[in-house]
């Protein structure tokens, strides 16, 4: 299912390593990035870590997820749930993504994202390391 | 296998029009998750419980409910109810098509096949004339499983991502929409092959769809908060947008009066669209955030899954005339 992508796109992937704090690089390094490239199947129905995706997709954009504040992307039409939890202060970091797969209601109540919870712990792990490839936030 | 009776709601309304309708509302256990239901000939009700991995088996009379595990890392998504009384579900956890025995209650699994991709993201069901069973997977695929031969087939759909609901026409043909791809289509029964038909709103986001009685698809359009229909003996398309602020049209149902019955999120509705008169009534719900993904229903009801507040709705109506 993956599509061929961008020979620019391979070049923010690997250069996405160099901007990530160190926290974060800890955090992943328990994951398999290239088996989170599988796990993603579960989520690239509705998300893509693509910068050059142009479908309009039901959730937002996981490229440089990693460090964003939820519901930070201009223009994506965010449930209230994830904008007042942004407003709260929740930043996407190894650690709250790691909570939020495993239990989108737990972290977020009323979240509109109907993904089932995650509940493999190293596939979790694997996810975000493939996650964290793309580098972190940068407003 | 756990059995419950349910708390029941009873609230009867008096819509905007002069067709009595009366709402109940069934309050789940936690974390059940109502994705998608559906009702049998007789009555009885069926849910996907999509994060605890459980088929919901409802009696609507006495509120008596028991919750079937549906497998190790199972998370359903839709349900239906067979032709032959059974429910199947589009099991997104388990990659497979599983069906629930009414009366045994024995679980039966057809995973896809897993060489081609291990999580599809299935999403929705629908019989076809011949007793085979065709399912989306929203990461791009659609297929088709004859469950007396045990045989599956599974195809690439049109433009990639995006395949969502689907439905089965009184003839026995199958469509389904896209959601990402922006399109409905129609498949070859026997070859697989979709051809696709693109409605007249750019980036409609085609998110669900149903026939009525005529053989007619009606889409609910997420993204323009239409709702849309094609006629396929036409070649006609034609398209309203729904009442209120910034429509959100999730679930079709047509009921078997040909009354279009939606979903609306922005409104946090159920809307009842007459083709004849054109005219919308709406029913909303008694709690903010019902979410509703999906509905069907039969005869004078409307059952609906209130995947934001963990219920299950039912709506009587009489016969609109």
């Amino acid at each position: 299912m993956s599509r061929p992508r961008p020979a620019a796109f391979r070049g923010f992937v690997l250069s996405g390593l160099l901007y990530l704090a160190p926290a974060v690089v800890q955090a992943v390094a328990a994951g398999d990035a290239a088996r989170g490239e599988l796990a993603f199947q579960r989520c690239f129905a509705c998300h893509s870590v693509d910068p050059y995706e142009t479908a309009k997709l039901q959730g937002p954009s996981l490229y440089r997820i990693m460090g964003r504040p939820a519901g930070a992307i201009a223009g994506f039409e965010y449930s209230d749930a994830m904008r007042k939890k942004g407003a709260a202060g929740l930043v996407w970091d190894a650690a709250t993504l790691d909570r939020y797969l495993a239990d989108p209601e737990g972290l977020v109540p009323e979240t509109t994202m109907s993904a089932a919870p995650l509940r493999d712990e190293q596939e979790r792990a694997d996810l975000l390391a493939y996650l964290a490839r793309s580098g972190s936030y940068r407003p | 296998m756990r059995c419950l009776v349910l708390a029941l709601v009873v609230v009867a309304a008096a819509s905007s029009t002069s067709h009595a309708q009366q709402s109940k509302y069934y309050e789940l256990p936690k974390g059940d998750y109502p994705h998608d239901v559906a009702v049998g000939r007789n009555g009885e009700v069926w849910y996907a419980g999509q994060k605890l991995g459980i088929a919901g088996h409802l009696d609507p009379e006495t509120g008596k409910l028991d919750r079937i595990p549906l497998g190790k890392n199972s998370a359903p998504h839709g349900v239906i109810v067979g032709p032959d009384g059974a429910p199947w579900f589009t099991d997104g956890g388990q990659n497979a098509i599983v069906r629930v025995d009414p009366a045994t209650k024995e679980v039966k699994v057809w995973p896809l096949p897993p060489e081609r991709m291990p999580y599809t993201n299935l999403n929705t069901a629908a019989f076809d004339g011949k007793g085979r069973i065709w399912f989306t997977g929203q990461n791009g695929i659609y297929g088709r499983l004859d469950p007396k031969r045990g045989d599956m087939k599974v195809w690439d759909a049109p433009k990639g991502r995006g395949a969502y609901g689907i439905t089965g026409t009184p003839t026995g043909d199958i469509w389904f929409v896209s959601l990402a791809g922006n399109y409905l289509a129609n498949v070859d029964l026997e070859t697989g092959a979709a051809t696709v038909y693109e409605p007249p709103t750019k980036d409609q986001g085609a998110r669900r769809v149903w026939s009525d009685s005529k053989g007619r698809l009606w889409i609910s359009e997420w993204n323009s908060g239409n709702v849309s229909v094609y006629d396929p003996a036409a070649k006609t398309w034609k398209q309203w947008l729904l009442p209120g602020e910034k429509p959100r049209t999730y679930a079709v149902w047509v009921d078997p009066d040909d009354k279009v019955w939606l979903s609306d999120w922005a409104a946090n509705a159920i809307v009842r669209f007459d083709p004849a008169s054109e005219q919308f009534e709406s029913f909303p719900s008694d709690r903010p955030g019902a979410n509703v993904r999906q509905m069907l229903g039969r005869e004078g009801e409307t059952w609906i899954a209130e995947s934001g507040t963990n219920r299950l709705r039912v709506i009587r109506h009489a016969a609109t005339q």
